[in-house]
């Protein structure tokens, strides 16, 4: 009873504490407020900022996958038929006759293979994209491979004791 | 008791701001103008782009690039950016050497809503392109930006890609070419246009960055392994370019081809163009000038057309190599009368001697033996008058009267049996005659060896478009051919390879009747005769220099074997026959 009294006695000398406390608890809130909204900025530029990375990224793939096109082009036009002839006969070579030619037999080769630009199967999936499971898996599912791993440790140590 | 009075003015101040930042977000959420905000959000929230998949390439048989694709640039201008117009048109001029004026006039177009971006050259070259990029990033970069330099600022620079053909009219016949809409025209390009350009895909990319997704992966086009093959064409191509010249031809058209797989190896047709300036079209080819003669061009082929007749006489057992027949110089059929090349009569043959003297009298005869319904009815089985299915655009079906049609009479069974009154594409006899090379299975000729898509390459395998003859029928005649260039000494032969073929001197019809002085001079051969590997037709369109085949598509085909067999790494029979053993 004399405490409450005291307390009474103290909020008549000094209201403004009461409302320092209200200051508080209002302050607090706005400080609170501008961390969330603080931190969904920072979450929502760094999103911006990886989806221009993205976008800058992707037409970089654009640019040199069209590069790579066009140096294939650039290194045919300057291994033409017609250049590398010329080049041929630059260097002094002629074209072979048939008199001027020594067949010797090699058992086994059955001539040259003709242009395998890709494989003519899909071989055991090595051409597609594997991601690791690490990358795929839910928080669940991972929480449920390392309950799963555990119980086989704890089955192991088990085992290993008797 | 001041200080309360100001906390709780100050409270009710923030608090009332709160309440109108929310009052007003919701009246823009759901207020009477919200709809109108969100179609107006959602329409710039995206962009339209269409996402066009590169052409696929087109490789020879050893995967030599026969067509890919440039780099090659769009300039444009934004008119909102542009410092200095001059400059820019200055620049453009100097560089592409387009219009100063021009250029200057719609670079001042004054910008506005209608007026944002212009285009001022496409399919610029890479290198052109790249002297004004260096020289835009010069002066972007404030380390190199010279001072008081003039302006490119506003220019655009946009790359996309552009076909291109390495080996320039090298195979054009073939290939054909594709315009800067990407639409094939004519040969491979056209034929395949659907399965090379791909498929384009619109979709709409978030301009929020936010929102960045992805872009779906489109595909390129697919690429094609076609059965030339680079050498043996290029080589074809010169051999060809130079006895059209010698022999003062009009045009000239040569195709190789794999009997037993139907894989053509060369396919060279005057004139060519270089693909990359395809726009000189109309010059190269005036008027009705075909593509490529080898598929779209159909002609009466004379004597080689022997080998179809005494094929199906020998096969139907009208008669036997050795049978006899007495030539007097003339047959009538059909209310005509049949003469020889040289009208004279020949005396005693058998069928060998016919082929080997290439006599249109005995053939009319064995037309006549045969009856007409049988002749035809091998005819049709060879497959003329119709389109052998080569993957070309633009194949023509020849014409085969046959009885019952109204431009039929029975003169046409004579004259037919050699050659004359039928209309043939050189493709049509290669595939005819490809019965007769291997073992009576005819094979149906094609260029794409394989296709590669999506990572994989799918094998294309060798079709067959019957069995019109019996294989015993086949080597008999093959033998008989064999026989026949031997012992007439033709210059059809090559040293060390047994030859099997046929000449051709056939007459060209005009609006007056046949005329002897222009003909179509042709050649169809194939060897090694135990082994075939090559199958040869040769046309020379109206040799000046001489109107026989056989000194002129002969010679032709055996200047062309001799290299066409070190190309091949074919060696010659004696060689082969120590290889095989006892």
């Amino acid at each position: 009873m004399e405490r409450s009294i005291g307390l009474i006695q103290a909020y008549r000398q000094a209201p403004w504490r009461k409302q320092l406390q209200w200051i508080g608890l209002f302050a607090a809130v706005v400080v609170f407020l501008a961390l969330v909204a603080g931190g969904y900025l920072s979450v929502t530029a760094r999103a911006a900022q990886a989806g221009r990375d993205v976008q800058r990224l992707q037409a970089q793939i654009r640019d040199l996958e069209q590069s790579n096109e066009s140096l294939r082009t650039q290194l045919a036009e300057l291994t033409s038929a017609r250049l590398m002839e010329q080049r041929a006969e630059e260097l002094g070579f002629v074209p072979a006759s048939p008199q001027a030619l020594t067949y010797i037999p090699v058992p086994g080769y059955g001539g040259r293979p003709g242009a395998a630009l890709a494989p003519t199967r899909l071989a055991g999936g090595a051409s597609q994209t594997v991601l690791p499971r690490e990358y795929t898996m839910s928080l669940f599912e991972w929480a449920q491979d390392l309950i799963a791993l555990l119980a086989i440790q704890t089955g192991a140590q088990l085992g290993s004791g008797q | 008791m001041s200080t309360s009075w100001r906390f709780s003015m100050l409270g009710f101040g923030l608090a009332m701001m709160g309440m109108a930042i929310i009052g007003m977000s919701a009246w823009l959420m759901f207020g009477p103008q919200a709809q109108t905000f969100r179609i107006q959000g959602e329409l710039y929230a995206v962009e339209p782009i269409e996402i066009r998949p590169p052409r696929g390439q087109v490789y020879d048989r050893w995967g030599a690039l026969l067509a890919g694709n440039v780099t090659v640039y769009e300039i444009g201008v934004n008119l909102h950016e542009v410092q200095d117009a001059k400059a820019i048109a200055r620049a453009v001029n100097g560089v592409l050497g387009a219009d100063y004026y021009e250029i200057l006039g719609r670079v001042s177009i004054p910008p506005g809503p209608d007026a944002i971006y212009i285009v001022l050259a496409n399919y610029v070259p890479a290198d052109k392109a790249q002297i004004l990029i260096d020289y835009v990033e010069e002066q972007r970069d404030p380390e190199t930006a010279k001072p008081g330099a003039p302006s490119l600022a506003g220019l655009v620079f946009s790359r996309h890609l552009m076909r291109s053909y390495p080996e320039k009219d090298l195979a054009s016949n073939v290939l054909g070419f594709v315009n800067r809409e990407g639409i094939g025209y004519f040969g491979i390009e056209q034929y395949y246009q659907d399965l090379l350009a791909g498929e384009p895909r619109r979709i709409l990319v978030p301009v929020d960055p936010s929102r960045a997704a992805d872009l779906p992966d489109v595909p390129p086009g697919a690429s094609l392994v076609l059965t030339l093959d680079r050498e043996i064409q290029a080589m074809v191509e010169e051999q060809l370019d130079l006895a059209v010249q010698f022999y003062g031809a009009r045009s000239g058209t040569v195709v190789i081809m794999d009997p037993e797989t139907g894989e053509i190896l060369a396919m060279a047709s005057t004139p060519r163009i270089d693909l990359n300036e395809y726009w000189n079209y109309q010059e190269v080819y005036p008027g009705s000038t075909p593509f490529n003669r080898s598929v779209s061009k159909s002609y009466e082929p004379g004597s080689v057309f022997k080998i179809i007749t005494v094929a199906a006489a020998l096969d139907s057992g009208t008669v036997r190599p050795n049978s006899k027949f007495f030539d007097n110089g003339v047959f009538q059929i059909g209310g005509i009368t049949i003469r020889n090349w040289n009208g004279a009569a020949w005396g005693q043959q058998d069928i060998t001697g016919c082929l080997q003297h290439s006599l249109n009298v005995c053939m009319a005869w064995l037309g006549s033996e045969m009856k007409a319904d049988l002749f035809y009815r091998y005819l049709r089985l060879f497959g003329f008058g119709h389109a052998t299915g080569v993957d070309l655009a633009g194949e023509a079906t020849g014409r085969l009267k046959e009885p019952g049609d109204d431009d039929w009479y029975e003169a046409d069974l004579g004259t037919n049996t050699f050659g004359q009154g039928i209309a043939v594409t050189p493709v049509q006899m290669l595939m005819a005659v490809s019965a007769v090379a291997n073992d009576g299975q005819m094979v149906v000729p094609h260029l794409v060896r394989a296709m590669v898509e999506n990572g994989r390459q799918y094998e294309f395998h060798t079709q067959y478009a019957g069995q019109p003859i019996r294989p015993e029928t086949a080597r008999t005649l093959t033998a008989m051919l064999a026989v026949s260039l031997e012992s007439e000494a033709s210059n059809a032969l090559v040293p060390g390879y047994r030859i099997a073929g046929k000449t051709g001197t056939a007459e060209i019809p005009t609006p007056n009747g046949y005329t002897s002085a222009i003909t179509n001079a042709s050649f169809v051969g194939w060897g090694p005769v135990d082994d075939p590997k090559f199958l040869v037709y040769v046309w020379l369109e109206e040799p000046s220099a001489s109107i026989w085949g056989s000194e002129t598509a002969a010679p032709l085909f055996s200047q062309i074997v001799q290299r066409l067999v070190v190309l091949l790494n074919l060696p010659p029979d004696e060689i082969r026959a120590g290889y095989a053993g006892p």
